[in-house]
């Protein structure tokens, strides 16, 4: 019995050598697109954060079950909006209020950059039925079945979130250009 | 494709490839233009999307991780530890509790004979002063000739110091334990199993215990024994 435990630690080893390396490129690939979900998911960058790494720990423990890096990425989604889901079952948080950006000097011009932040705000203030299947689509370019499937609805319903999403965006900045070109005009 | 259904689809999805949108949009200059603004606010949706991302975020990702395979790794460790001290704890109670039980002669001599199943094959040809030398240290000898001894040598009955021989007969070959005696032994005078029998007989300083086959007749060579065998007081 004893004897017979020699030889399994190296084999061990190196299982935990590659899975440490598809580990890492998994972090490597994903975890840009996963935060910046997580962001739109919950509003606060620490609540990201936090969200992310809870998210990454398990997939990191199921990850001999990930075959490739488009279950991996469908993976991590389901474990984030669980993990937020859970987050919301701990405490009922008072309206999401999405952190603000501030301009960065050196970025884009002015005018642009006002722009940038009133859409940021825009996205923030979409009712989330809407904002996560916004999100899916352009952060992750996923079609209208990969959301439907992600997030157990049906196409069409996808679909029309999509089109009310960014026809709430549009007409939101319409109006504000309007409102800007009265006072100026 | 109707307005309603243009506008859908150039929000719902601004990059489609659509067959019947790509001929709206070439029919119709004015489909065109508001789909070319759709896939502008496209764009600018993808910029403010990208939030930026924490400075290091991936390398505390993946600390984090491998601080947890450590502790984890440390954890096995340990319980490894704890498993072989507790093995070696049981191991030790069990030698020390063991001890003073009995030392069952039967079960003990038939084991000798499997386990130095060589001492059925080897003959030494030892003489009688070789064996008597060996027996010297249990206070016993052999006053007289016992006849061919093929092999002699100590051995140990749970920690009894015995002597396990071989000895020729007129019916072949027959293994003899000559046991020193101790309060804790338990002692059958008849044996066997699947193989061989066995037959003990008690001296008082020591156990004269013989295993041959089954066809084997021990009782000629015990006697023989018996006679011949004397312990100093």
């Amino acid at each position: 019995m004893f004897f017979r435990k020699q030889s399994p630690p190296a084999s061990v080893n190196a299982d935990m050598i590659t899975k440490q390396q598809r580990y890492e490129a998994l972090v490597q690939a994903l975890h840009a697109d996963i935060y910046r979900y997580a962001y739109w998911l919950v509003g606060d960058k620490a609540v990201a954060e936090d969200i992310v790494q809870e998210t990454f720990l398990r997939a990191w423990k199921s990850l001999d079950s990930l075959l490739d890096e488009k279950a991996a990425k469908s993976w991590l989604i389901t474990i984030l909006r669980r993990e937020n889901a859970r987050r919301f079952e701990r405490k009922q948080f008072d309206l999401v209020d999405m952190d603000d950006y501030s301009l960065a000097d050196d970025g884009p011009d002015h005018d642009t950059q006002l722009q940038q932040r009133e859409i940021h705000q825009l996205i923030g203030s979409l009712a989330e039925e809407y904002r996560e299947p916004l999100m899916l689509q352009v952060i992750f370019g996923y079609s209208g079945d990969e959301i439907a499937e992600q997030l157990d609805l049906n196409k069409n319903t996808v679909m029309t979130r999509l089109f009310r999403a960014r026809n709430q965006i549009k007409d939101a900045l319409e109006q504000a250009s309007e409102r800007r070109g009265r006072k100026n005009g | 494709m109707d307005d309603l259904e243009f506008r859908r689809t150039i929000y719902a999805d601004p990059h489609s490839r659509d067959e019947r949108l790509k001929q709206a949009i070439a029919q119709d200059p004015a489909k065109a233009q508001a789909w070319q603004e759709a896939r502008q606010l496209d764009d600018k949706l993808k910029q403010a999307a990208k939030v930026p991302v924490p400075d290091g975020l991936a390398q505390r990702l993946l600390l984090r991780q491998s601080m947890q395979a450590h502790r984890k790794q440390q954890q096995q460790r340990n319980w490894f530890l704890g498993l072989a001290a507790s093995t070696v704890l049981v191991v030790g109670l069990t030698f020390t509790l063991w001890q003073p039980g009995q030392v069952d002669l039967a079960e003990n001599a038939l084991a000798h004979v499997y386990h130095e199943h060589k001492a059925l094959v080897v003959d030494e040809n030892l003489s009688l002063e070789q064996v008597n030398a060996k027996l010297a240290s249990f206070g016993g000898e052999f006053v007289d000739d016992i006849g061919k001894i093929y092999y002699a040598n100590f051995c140990d009955f749970q920690r009894i110091k015995s002597l396990h021989m071989v000895v020729g007969s007129p019916q072949g070959k027959i293994t003899v334990f000559i046991v020193p005696s101790s309060e804790s032994m338990k002692f059958s005078e008849y044996f066997s199993d699947q193989e061989y029998q066995g037959k003990a007989l008690n001296m008082q300083q020591a156990s004269l215990i013989l295993v041959g086959s089954k066809q084997q007749i021990l009782t000629p060579l015990e006697e023989k024994l018996k006679a011949k065998l004397r312990f100093s007081a």
